[in-house]
């Protein structure tokens, strides 16, 4: 009768308490102030439902450590609710099957009418919703400092020959023009704003996007890598390994003109207290070959439940994601530019006004652009190789026709 | 002036103490230098950080960022600080180590004054479980857990921890005892002593070094792991996963004061456990190296 006690007790223990009301498990790698912010606003809507948000989240290596503990949670058959997934990572994982859908929720609230083609590309796969969108990012931005550009008297930069004039001056007047960290992650991101720019929408897709060989070798790529070799000479010594924030807090201080960063980097000009137009200028880099603009797409994406408790507590997410009132808040928090076309953008700042601007055109026009960085264009494996190719170019004299040989070399080896 | 004794080995004169002096000196202040960079900049506001001088003592002195890391950090989606998982670290480590040394304590045992056919080869395979890496484990761990319905909790990952170590614990012991006479056994079981009361009554009470051997090198691993806590931490996660989400913000900003203020809390319970007990590691390791 004992050992009967002690094995009910344990077996009690060992089973856990089942969770009366619904939860989500969401697993991401938003850890810091104005992204922790931004999620607490998608989750307090789903609690407001009634459904417990259970917060999963593992920063570092860019979501790799993130995916480990995915891979640990797949194993035994048990993923978390929604993961947040970049690019084609969520098309990877669509097509393994492993991922669930939301069209029924989608087609109720009419997500096709107001979420722009490019969003749609990573957010609906194979015709199914298997990602509900959060927020679009712009990563070819330059961020200039108004100090530095007073200091010497000058325009604000519309193309790359422009900028490339002011450096001379920048630097007779004891000022960085580039302010960069050199990080192989920071130096991809710069080398597509510089192919968007200098190459042109059409050169980006066939390079990037369809990795085309000829287009990898051809004149374009050419000048490509001499625009980034004149800007590898507008960075100072104490670049590399350097974080990003550091250097945005160069151009914060007026000890650098310009930064390369997407917009990611104003959330550090908003907590420095500097306002945009007045301290510092946020443009889209200079665009040689007609308007461009690259973007990231931040989603969660669903994985597929069995439980129907699960499954409507997932819907209860997906609508909380979508929900205007939650994107203007969720963008407010984290500084980007909310995925659905159709909100109150009243309360975004100018440089978020103008990026939604700049998005609604580009995305009509067909000039939207998905990144290579970001590992939306190719998968992680070739754009590990060539991060490698542009990481090494940057860091050394390599001939700019050196570095298009490496580059196209590295991405026919990855493929 | 140094002469030989029990104690030293070699005479050595004043000026060469002096110099062996100096050169512990300089090697201590080399090594010290990044604590103590990492303390100097947890007492800043973040604007004396992000203005300057990294080595210079702060001009403004603020306990905020460990008030801070302590309690309202940013973790997550929720503002709790390292303090939960703090919790969450020592509920499963406590068991794990107890568990764990326990466990190899009675393998040691078994191995040295019970022995049976094939208990070398026992043993051998015992300790081929130290060299296993994490990473191999994880599938599969993640499998038995999932099947044993323990995943994501405290006590599957006590669990693994205990599975994890006792290749190590069981070497400890199994060593110590294996110097120790078996005529002593011998004349317990004479005097009617069984299996279990010649364990506690003669073996665990003189055990005392490697059983601190033992519990330091388990607090040690098992406090410092990242791997196993974030991939089978689920709610439960220890606090090496919350110092990690603190500290690697990839677009967002970075309070450096609050991260340096967290890695020092997160670091303190090991430094604490060897600062008092870590005299007894050597000695233990050494116990019965010297016969007399």
């Amino acid at each position: 009768m004992r050992h009967l006690s002690i094995l009910a007790a344990f077996a009690t223990l060992t089973t856990g308490a089942a969770l009366a009301e619904p939860s989500v498990e969401v697993m991401h790698c938003w850890t810091s102030g104005g992204e922790a912010a931004a999620l607490g606003a998608v989750r307090d809507a789903v609690v407001a439902q009634g459904v417990a948000w259970i917060d999963a989240p593992i920063a570092g290596g860019g979501g790799d450590r993130a995916k480990t503990a995915l891979q640990a949670r797949i194993a035994p058959g048990n993923p978390p609710a929604a993961m947040l997934m970049l690019g084609q990572n969520i098309i990877d994982r669509a097509n393994e099957g492993m991922l669930g859908n939301v069209d029924a929720l989608a087609a109720a609230q009419g997500w096709d009418a107001v979420l722009p083609a490019a969003v749609q590309e990573f957010a609906k796969i194979g015709g199914h919703y298997v990602s509900v969108p959060t927020i679009v990012q712009r990563t070819d931005m330059m961020w200039l400092s108004v100090a530095a550009f007073d200091a010497i008297g000058a325009e604000y930069p519309g193309t790359w020959a422009g900028f490339n004039a002011l450096a001379p001056a920048f630097e007779a007047a004891r000022i960085i023009p580039l302010a960069h960290g050199g990080q192989a992650w920071q130096e991809a991101y710069m080398f597509e704003a510089v192919v968007a720019g200098v190459g042109g929408t059409d050169f980006d897709r066939q390079a990037l996007v369809d990795l085309d060989d000829a287009a990898l070798r051809g004149p374009q790529m050419l000048d490509v890598f001499t625009q980034m070799a004149t800007l590898r000479d507008m960075v100072d010594s104490n670049a590399p390994g350097r974080d990003w924030n550091l250097a945005t807090a160069m151009v914060i201080n007026g000890q650098a003109a310009a930064q390369i960063m997407g917009d990611w980097a104003k959330g550090e000009f908003t907590n420095a207290g500097l306002v945009p137009g007045t301290d510092y200028v946020c443009l889209p880099v200079p665009k040689d070959q007609g308007d461009a603009f690259v973007y990231l797409v931040n989603s969660l994406s669903l994985f597929s439940q069995t439980d129907p408790d699960q499954i409507h507590a997932q819907e209860v997410l997906a609508s909380a994601i979508m929900d205007p009132a939650v994107q203007v808040a969720f963008n407010i928090a984290k500084g980007a530019i909310p995925a659905r076309t159709d909100v109150d953008v009243s309360g975004l700042d100018a440089c978020a006004q103008a990026t939604l601007a700049a998005m609604a055109s580009n995305d009509a026009g067909g000039t939207a652009v998905p990144t290579f960085a970001g590992t939306h264009a190719a998968n992680a494996a070739i754009v590990g190789a060539a991060t490698d190719a542009i990481t090494e170019f940057c860091n050394s004299d390599m001939m700019p026709a050196d570095g298009v040989t490496l580059l196209a070399d590295s991405i026919a080896d990855a493929m | 002036m140094a002469r030989a004794s029990q104690d030293t080995a070699v005479t050595t004169g004043g000026p060469v103490r002096v110099g062996i002096y100096l050169v512990l000196l300089l090697f201590a202040l080399f090594y010290m230098l990044p604590f103590f960079i990492m303390l100097v900049n947890s007492l800043k506001p973040l604007s004396e950080i992000t203005g300057g001088n990294m080595m210079a003592l702060p001009q403004q002195w603020t306990i905020a960022p460990w008030l801070s890391a302590w309690s309202t950090a940013q973790i997550g989606v929720e503002p709790t600080g390292l303090r939960p998982y703090f919790l969450n670290s020592i509920l499963t480590v406590v068991p794990a180590v107890a568990i764990s040394t326990m466990l190899g304590a009675l393998n040691g045992y078994v191995l040295t004054k019970w022995r049976f056919r094939g208990d070398t080869i026992l043993f051998g395979l015992m300790l081929f479980s130290c060299f296993i890496p994490f990473q191999i484990v994880l599938i599969p761990m993640a499998m038995v857990l999932g099947k044993l319905g323990l995943a994501g909790s405290v006590p599957g990952l006590v669990l693994v921890h205990v599975v994890y170590g006792l290749g190590f614990t069981t070497l400890y012991f199994r060593n110590y005892y294996a110097a120790f006479p078996t005529e002593l056994v011998r004349a317990a079981m004479i005097d009617g002593a069984g299996f279990f009361q010649i364990f506690w009554r003669i073996m665990l009470p003189v055990s005392g070094p490697i059983a601190v051997v033992s519990v330091i090198w388990q607090f040690t691993n098992i406090w410092n792991d990242f791997l196993f806590g974030a991939s089978f931490g689920g709610t439960a996660q220890p606090m090496t996963v919350a110092l990690n989400n603190l500290v690697q913000s990839s677009t967002g900003v970075k309070e450096y004061n609050v991260h340096f203020a967290g890695a020092i809390l997160a670091a303190l319970p090991t430094l604490v456990v060897y600062i008092v007990a870590g005299r007894f590691f050597v000695r233990g390791l050494m116990a019965g190296s010297v016969k007399g």
